[in-house]
C-alpha cells in the first residue's frame, strides 16, 4: 500500500530523487573499515540529485549572515564556480540543511542512493570508468580540481543521483565509528569525527567505491579547501519536496 | 665501507624467485599474476631528511617544499630521521644517481612489500594501525610523517620498513595498465610515474602492496597533504 507523503516547503535548488523504502546492501568485506557487508532496511526518503553548489550556498549565506567560505572572493564564489560544489565544514553543511528544511543523509541513506540497493561497487556498476567521475585517474594529468555538478550525467546512480563519487567528498550525518560486528578497531573511531563519502578528485578509484568511508572533524578548517578540495554535501529529506524540485 | 654505506643507506637483500603481483580488486592493479624476479637490494627505510640534505648540499639542488629549516633540525634532531617528502620523480632519480644507486622498479617494490607469499600488507593480510601511519590513525595521533625508526612492527617479511604509509614512494616505472587489464585513464597513458605505498594523508587502502597510482614526474604534492618520497635499490 502506498504511503501518503506530507508535502512541506523544502528549499534548495537541487532537484530531489525519490528513494523507495526497502533493503539495501551496506559495507564491503574486502576492507576492514567497511566490513561486514550486510543488508540494512532504509525507509523511503528524498535525496538531492546534486551536491549543494556555491550559488545554492550563497542564498543561505545572504539570508543567515553565515560567514562565506574563505576561498570565496569578496563574499562571492570565484568567477565561474557558481555551479560547482560548495566546500564547507560539517557544521555549516548541517546548518544549511536545516535552513533548507532538509537534513544531512545518514550513511546508510547515502550508500543506498549511490547504488547500494543494487549492490554496485560504483554508482553506475561494478567496473571503474574514468569518464563517469572526476577522480585522480584524471586529475593527476589534467589538474582538474572541480567542475559543475551537472557535468557527469553518465555517472548517475540507479536512482538518478549524480556526482556521488569523485569530484568532492560529501559529509553525511553519522559520527565516524566502527560498524557493529566488524571486530576491527581504529583510533579514529573514538574522536567524534563525521563520516565523509564518495572520495574526490584527489583520490583514486579505491575511494570512489560506494562503500568507502573517510572522516574529518566536524569543525574542519577551510584553510586547504581551495588547494586540496574540501568536503561538500547534499541534503536528504523524509518529506516530499515541492513538486518543481522532484527529479 | 662503500660510498653507499657512508651516505646512510642500509640495504636489505631480497632473494630471487617468484612472487604474486597485482590484484583483481581494481582494474589498475589487475590481473593478479606470478612474476619471476632476480635478487636485488633495497633500502631498509625511505630516504631521510638527513640523507637528502647531504645530497642537496653537495649538488646545490633546491630543497623541497616544507623541508625543515636548520633551526627546526637543531630544535628536534629526530626531524632529520623523517622520510624526505614533497620531492619530484626527477629529484628522486637525481638523488639515486648521485648515490650510485637507482629507484626500485615497480616489480621490485611490490615484491619487497608483499614478500614471497603474496600478502596484502608488509606484515600480513590484515591492516593494523600499530604497524603503519596512514590517515586512519595519523589524524588522531596528530602526526604527518614519522621518523623511520618508528612503527618497527610494520617491517616486511624481509625486514624492509615503512613500505606502507608514512610517505608515498616514487618507483622507476611509468604508470601503464598491466597487460590484460581493461583499465584506461589519462593517468595511465604513459605520462605519469608510479607512486606506491600510500602515506599519512591517505587511508589504508593505498597502503596495500598492490596499490598503484600515477603522478606527473614533476609532481611534488600539495600544501596540507604532503607529497612523495622514495627509497633506492640496486641490482646484485
Amino acid at each position: 500500500m502506498p504511503t501518503a507523503t506530507t508535502e512541506i516547503t523544502v528549499r534548495g535548488a537541487s532537484p530531489m530523487v525519490d528513494v523507495p523504502e526497502g533493503y539495501s546492501w551496506m559495507g564491503c568485506d574486502d576492507f576492514e573499515r567497511e566490513a561486514p557487508r550486510r543488508r540494512v532496511y532504509v525507509p523511503q526518503f528524498w535525496m538531492d540529485k546534486y551536491p549543494v553548489t556555491n550559488d545554492d550556498y550563497a542564498v543561505f549565506v545572504a539570508e543567515t549572515q553565515t560567514p562565506a567560505p574563505s576561498y570565496w572572493i569578496n563574499g562571492a564564489a570565484p568567477e565561474g564556480y557558481g555551479d560547482h560544489p560548495v566546500m564547507v565544514s560539517w557544521r555549516n553543511a548541517e546548518a544549511y540543511a536545516r535552513w533548507a528544511g532538509k537534513r544531512l543523509p545518514t550513511e546508510a541513506e547515502w550508500e543506498k542512493a549511490a547504488g547500494g540497493a543494487q549492490g554496485h561497487v560504483f554508482p553506475w556498476g561494478d567496473h571503474f570508468d574514468a569518464d563517469r567521475a572526476l577522480t585522480w585517474e584524471t586529475g593527476a594529468v589534467t589538474g582538474t580540481r572541480s567542475e559543475p555538478v551537472t557535468a557527469r550525467p553518465q555517472g548517475a546512480s540507479p536512482y538518478g543521483c549524480e556526482q556521488m563519487v569523485g569530484l568532492v567528498e560529501e559529509w553525511v550525518d553519522d559520527v565516524y565509528r566502527g560498524y557493529s560486528g566488524s571486530g576491527y578497531d581504529s583510533i579514529g573511531y573514538t574522536q567524534g569525527y563525521r563520516v565523509l563519502r564518495g572520495g574526490s578528485w584527489i583520490f583514486s578509484q579505491t575511494h570512489a567505491r560506494i562503500t568507502y568511508r573517510c572522516f574529518e572533524e566536524p569543525d574542519l578548517s577551510d584553510e586547504h579547501f581551495w588547494g586540496l578540495g574540501g568536503p561538500s554535501f547534499r541534503c536528504a529529506s523524509s518529506v516530499a519536496p515541492q513538486p518543481e524540485l522532484r527529479a | 665501507m662503500s660510498a653507499v654505506e657512508l651516505r646512510g643507506h642500509e640495504f636489505v637483500r631480497i632473494p630471487g624467485g617468484s612472487f604474486l603481483m597485482g590484484s583483481d580488486e581494481f582494474d589498475l592493479e589487475a590481473p593478479e599474476r606470478t612474476i619471476e624476479l632476480p635478487a636485488f637490494e633495497i633500502d631498509r627505510s625511505p630516504v631521510t631528511v638527513a640523507q637528502y640534505l647531504h645530497f642537496a648540499r653537495e649538488t646545490g639542488r633546491e630543497l623541497p617544499a616544507d623541508f625543515p629549516t636548520p633551526a627546526q633540525l637543531d630544535d628536534d634532531p629526530r626531524r632529520a630521521q623523517h622520510p624526505v617528502e614533497r620531492v619530484s620523480w626527477h629529484d628522486a632519480t637525481a638523488y639515486a644517481e648521485w648515490a650510485g644507486l637507482r629507484l626500485p622498479t615497480e616489480q621490485e617494490w611490490e615484491r619487497a612489500s608483499r614478500g614471497a607469499d603474496g600478502r596484502r600488507f608488509p606484515w600480513g593480510d590484515r591492516f593494523d594501525e600499530a604497524r603503519a601511519v596512514v590517515w586512519d590513525n595519523a589524524k588522531a595521533l596528530g602526526v604527518t610523517t614519522v621518523p623511520v625508526e618508528q612503527f618497527p612492527g610494520g617491517e616486511s617479511a624481509d625486514g624492509v620498513r615503512h613500505l606502507a604509509g608514512n610517505v608515498e614512494e616514487w618507483v622507476m616505472d611509468a604508470l601503464l595498465p598491466y597487460p590484460g587489464s581493461t583499465h584506461t585513464s589519462p593517468s595511465a597513458s604513459g605520462q605519469c610515474r608510479v607512486l606506491r605505498g600510500g602515506s599519512w594523508f591517505y587511508t589504508n587502502e593505498y597502503a596495500r602492496g598492490s596499490f598503484r597510482r600515477g603522478a606527473l614526474p614533476e609532481f611534488t604534492g600539495y600544501d596540507g597533504a604532503g607529497g612523495p618520497g622514495f627509497r633506492c635499490a640496486r641490482s646484485v
